[in-house]
């Protein structure tokens, strides 16, 4: 389950667009960390409840799967080499909504998939929590009902409550003062 | 009259705007590019699949590749092969050179930091180059905000006490963050030169001659009505042809530029320079790998989508790195994205040395057993910076090109500082820096190559004057010839080197008769 595990957190950031993923956290109002993934108990969430989840959210997970396993397939002839007794690209449990998002992370996630066989139904929560995940957040961004926790009971980014100005982005590091700016704002060096 | 008042080589960063300026002016242009259009750009299905035929790459990038079997050591030099020249393949990463490098005696007088400041503003602004940020309203800002590579780069920096800012890039506002910048962006967000400058040329009326490779260049005929004769064969059909023109400007790069120029010595009333193909540089280019810190908790580093370089370290521009006094060699470092395929081969075992001597740092079961540990906790770091500039570009008789490079002290200086600061960086955090290519063999790896022409006050020194006209050997210049590329660079700049290439092409024009 380590080595799934360690495979799921990739597909995570494979999945999801932007920039957030529990790098470095906004903060709240109050200062404390506004919560990531790993603070709102995604992992946990979706431990509970994977092989349980409801129609038609079960059929959705696998036909994800078997359509990503169909685009990898494309990849086989070019760069698979058969090592180790690992899987054949065929029988990789992944999917294609992630097209546009492209085949190298499908690559990247491939080189962790070797080490350890993936439980399907794992993958489908994770999935949907994932989902449900970053439509809450994005209900919290835009001020809107959420989408997520509220279909499938899962607890949203930032706890059961809309929290107001929330956010994601924090700056971090610090830039360097002896840069200068061009007219049109970007940064330079002297 | 036949032919055509410009006839620019190349298609890159310093030919674009040699298109787009000429054409403006009303000068009839026509430009010759060796590869051919990326059809796919304008086709993101047609392009997605043949992102899965590995011919794609070896069509996408041009390999300039030297071999010494005395060092056992390779040189190799990329860029991009296409209309587009290296901006097929660019990062995007637009920044103007910082003014020290100016400081060379070997720049003309004419140019520094604040001369070419105008046409750096003129080439930003036609490029939509935008500055890059940490944060920003989400989701309508998502497009230039920065990628979790880039933060966790930037949180190791403030650890070491070392300075991280968002670098400019010239990108649209379609940018999905989709990390596929280098070998092609299906959203159209990459601005490329064929984009930005060589489609609003074509529009106003500029030829685009692809698959075809320019031989040598002399001056035409009494009767031609124009003053040079640019000699081509049709890359498909091996058909000789000819351009006939009054202004030819060069811009093939540092490697094709200095082998045209050598090709047409011969035919050229008053040769050219000595000085071309000497001192080619390779940009100051490592690619150090490093492997990070456990506390950060990036396991899946490289599945963060993003732009292919979206920070950078300017520190070491201004101010040594631990344990090396005033005379260092600047440089700045720069997080990348690199296709797993690739870190595989970059990244190299460093317990990779068996009993018996052997070396298996970079294949065996040892190296494939690392790449499992530690996956996609690689970063890969790219430095640019001041090297020696110790490279050289012969055409040969057959056609080819040869390159060859040593390492000078200047070179091996910038390497250990390199390595210096960014295990400085890295080694704060906890992380551990892996063996770069530089330390392992002799190869050479260069993405950003530059000199071989470079601008100087005389042909003793360099092979274009400040207006970028090719000298002749004794003395004055060839009138109308021209070269606006990366091999005028007097010096290195230390930074990426695409847009002063363009600032460059942009005062030549300015300032063409």
């Amino acid at each position: 389950m380590a080595a799934a595990r360690e495979t799921l957190r990739g597909m995570w950031d494979a999945v999801v667009p932007g920039t957030h993923a529990g790098v470095v956290e906004d903060r709240l109002t109050d200062g404390t960390p506004a919560p990531g993934a790993g603070q709102a108990g995604v992992q946990e969430w979706f431990e509970a409840v994977m092989g349980t989840l409801p129609p038609p959210l079960d059929f959705v997970a696998d036909w994800f799967y078997r359509a990503w396993a169909a685009d990898l397939d494309l990849w086989a002839d070019t760069f698979h080499l058969p090592i180790d007794g690992g899987p054949g690209f065929g029988e990789l449990p992944l999917g294609p909504t992630l097209a546009e998002r492209g085949r190298q992370f499908k690559l990247m996630l491939m080189m962790k998939l070797f080490p350890g066989p993936i439980e399907l139904k794992y993958l489908s929560s994770l999935l949907l929590a994932k989902m449900a995940f970053y439509g809450d957040f994005h209900a919290e961004a835009k001020g809107t009902e959420r989408v997520g926790s509220s279909y499938i009971g899962f607890p949203g980014p930032v706890g059961p409550a809309r929290v107001s100005n929330f956010t994601y982005n924090t700056p971090v590091g610090h830039g360097d003062p002896r840069l200068v700016r061009t007219p049109d704002g970007l940064v330079t060096a002297p | 009259m036949s032919g055509v008042d410009v006839c620019v080589v190349g298609s890159g960063f310093g030919a674009g705007p040699a298109a787009l300026r000429s054409v403006e002016a009303g000068r009839s242009v026509v430009v010759v590019e060796e590869g051919h259009r990326w059809d796919g750009r304008a086709d993101s299905r047609k392009f997605l699949q043949r992102q899965g035929d590995i011919g794609y790459y070896l069509d996408l990038f041009r390999a300039n590749v030297g071999f010494d079997f005395d060092r056992n050591a390779a040189s190799i030099v990329l860029g991009g092969r296409g209309l587009g020249g290296g901006s097929l393949v660019y990062s995007m990463v637009s920044l103007r050179a910082p003014g020290f490098v100016f400081d060379d005696p070997v720049w003309p007088a004419e140019v520094d930091r604040a001369e070419l400041d105008p046409y750096y503003l003129r080439a930003e602004q036609q490029l939509g180059v935008v500055q890059l940020q940490w944060s920003g309203a989400r989701p309508t800002d998502d497009w230039r905000i920065n990628a979790k590579r880039d933060a966790a780069f930037a949180v190791m920096c403030e650890r070491a006490g070392v300075s991280c800012d968002p670098t400019p890039v010239a990108i649209s506002a379609r940018c999905g963050n989709l990390g596929w910048c280098t070998t092609g962006c299906i959203r159209h967000a990459k601005n490329s030169v064929d984009m930005r400058y060589l489609q609003p040329a074509e529009d106003l009326g500029a030829e685009m001659r692809v698959g075809t490779r320019v031989e040598w260049v002399e001056p035409a005929g009494a009767l031609d009505g124009r003053r040079w004769r640019v000699h081509t064969t049709g890359m498909s059909d091996g058909v000789a042809g000819e351009v006939l023109c009054d202004t030819v400007v060069l811009a093939a790069g540092a490697v094709g530029s200095a082998a045209l120029l050598q090709r047409s010595a011969a035919h050229l009333p008053g040769g050219v320079s000595r000085q071309v193909g000497r001192n080619l540089s390779r940009g100051g280019d490592i690619l150090i790998p490093a492997v990070l810190p456990e506390d950060l908790e990036l396991d899946d580093l490289e599945m963060a989508p993003g732009k292919i370089i979206g920070s950078c370290s300017f520190q070491y521009l201004f101010e040594p790195p631990p344990g090396f006094g005033d005379d260092w060699q600047r440089f700045i470092i720069q997080p990348m994205m690199v296709l797993p395929v690739v870190s595989s081969v970059l990244v190299a075992d460093p317990d990779g040395i068996t009993e018996d001597g052997g070396d298996m740092r970079m294949f065996g079961l040892g190296h494939k057993h690392l790449m499992q540990k530690w996956g996609t906790r690689l970063l890969h770091l790219g430095v640019m910076g001041i090297d020696g500039m110790d490279g050289t570009v012969s055409a040969n008789r057959t056609g080819g090109v040869s390159i060859e490079y040593t390492t000078s002290p200047r070179t091996e200086a910038l390497q250990s500082a390199a390595r210096a600061g960014v295990r400085h960086i890295i080694e704060t955090s906890g992380g551990r820096v892996l063996p770069s290519w530089d330390e392992l063999r002799n190869d050479t790896l260069s993405i950003h190559p530059l000199g071989t022409c470079r601008m100087a006050a005389g042909p003793d020194q360099g092979a274009v004057d400040h207006r970028c006209r090719v000298f002749k050997s004794s003395g004055g210049v060839h009138d109308g010839l021209y070269v606006t590329d990366t091999s005028t660079y007097s010096s290195p700049i230390a930074v990426n080197t695409s847009l002063t290439a363009a600032a460059i092409s942009e005062r030549a024009m300015a300032l063409m008769d």
